[in-house]
């Protein structure tokens, strides 16, 4: 269907709390990636496709976004990144700069709402909710990795980058509106440029992102990768990706770009102006073996944070 | 900020409902001059589907990209500028290999 169509998305669901974790479907989709690379100059078909990990309907942010009701519906994708690099340009302590984001979001979601309650009102259409995460824009005033950098991160990808990511999606947590879809941060790393950067510099890596993830949203993002990325090495990753959101209940997706021709530290040869510069990524991955190369279905739980501990 | 899209979710029956779809083009045509004149840029107006192998459900190849370009086709003429069709799922595991 990607090769018939222009300007139309699909997705693979990898894992949900129905289905559980598949590992066929996992294979499935890191093929489709690999067959995708080729449809387009560059790898860029990609672009149209994600694998899906515990992501609801109702999210605005293609390609995640699906509907599972009968009705019509319609929800909002945001482009915050320069948000939060203005409410903590200048911000005294980390509380201040919490404080501030969290003040901008509920200004904006308040006019934003006023105007979804009219629509609703009048075309009986239901609103869904606001996705504030915290989308890039390929300028570093409109960066993640900048906002990253800016609590004092010395370069995104370095040690501390899981700490602002936390400190970041807490802070939108903590912001009170209607929410639709993931609400937290997002790390493309072709979109953004100060991540474009790092991983051009060589600080952020692939293995980084299922990292951050683990304390964000989103998961891997339209990141670069060599264009031999064999599709076992891919379903590596995406497995990882779909424990990660089955034991810690959250959305996950992962686009992935293999850049047919190129090895890892090359410049992709992506020409689209929502696309920063940035050097293909090494996926540091190798075919899975045994067990894991299987084609089971399997359940993870999400961990209780409060176990039992023994008496005495 | 911007509002990177307003994304309509519907699910637009196969063959295609389409008073479903001329409601989500007058959507549409009120939705996005609101923000506008609200001060927002909208960058994208999308349109979201149920997962396809619920759309079609032969899950034949040649019926499927028939609802895929004649969606594109119609929904770009009412102004939407993409349109996501949804995941494979597990299910239905014939889906995957549709999707390239």
């Amino acid at each position: 269907m990607l090769a018939a169509t222009k300007n139309t998305f699909l997705s693979g669901v990898i894992a949900s709390p129905e289905s559980g974790v598949s590992l066929l479907a996992i294979s499935a989709c890191a093929e489709i990636i690999h067959q995708v690379a080729s449809l387009k100059p560059n790898g860029f078909g990609n672009l149209y496709f994600a694998a899906l990990g515990n992501v609801p309907p109702g999210a605005p942010f293609f390609p995640a976004a699906y509907h599972a009701g009968i009705e019509p519906a319609f929800t909002l994708a945001l482009e915050a990144a320069d948000l939060a690099v203005s409410a903590f340009t200048g911000a005294g302590s980390l509380e201040e700069a919490r404080y501030n984001l969290i003040v901008v979001l509920e200004k904006l979601a308040g006019t934003l709402m006023s105007v979804a309650q009219t629509i609703e009102r009048q075309s009986g259409v239901s609103f869904g909710g606001l996705d504030f995460t915290l989308a890039p824009f390929p300028e570093v005033a409109s960066s993640q990795g900048t906002v990253m950098e800016k609590l004092g991160v010395p370069a995104v990808g370095l040690h501390g980058s899981l700490a602002a990511a936390a400190f970041l999606t807490d802070a939108l947590d903590q912001a009170n509106y209607p929410r639709a879809g993931f609400n937290g941060l997002m790390l493309p790393v072709l979109e953004d440029a100060t991540l474009a950067a790092r991983g051009a510099e060589g600080t952020l890596t692939v293995p980084n992102l299922p990292l951050y993830s683990a304390v964000c949203e989103t998961g891997l993002d339209t990141v670069p990768l060599p264009g031999d990325t064999r599709p076992e090495e891919i379903a590596s990753l995406l497995l990882d990706l779909a424990a990660l959101d089955q034991r810690l209940e959250k959305p996950l997706t992962a686009r992935l770009m293999p850049n047919p021709g190129k090895k890892a530290g090359e410049l992709p040869d992506f020409d689209f102006p929502f696309f920063a510069n940035s050097r293909v990524l090494d996926l540091h991955s190798r075919p899975l073996r045994g067990l894991l190369a299987g084609e089971e279905i399997f359940h993870l739980s999400r961990r209780d944070s409060s176990p039992s501990l023994p008496s005495g | 900020m911007t509002i990177r899209s307003i994304t309509y979710f519907i699910n637009p029956g196969w063959p295609l409902d389409g008073a479903a779809l001329k409601q989500a083009g007058s959507f549409m045509a009120a939705a996005r001059p609101a923000y506008q004149a609200a001060g927002y840029e909208v960058q994208s107006a999308r349109l979201a589907t149920v997962p396809f192998p619920k759309i079609v459900s032969s899950l034949k190849m040649d019926e499927l990209i028939s609802m895929a370009t004649a969606l594109e086709t119609i929904t770009g003429g009412l102004g939407f500028e993409y349109v996501s069709l949804c995941p494979a799922l597990p299910g239905f595991p014939e889906s995957y290999i549709l999707i390239p």
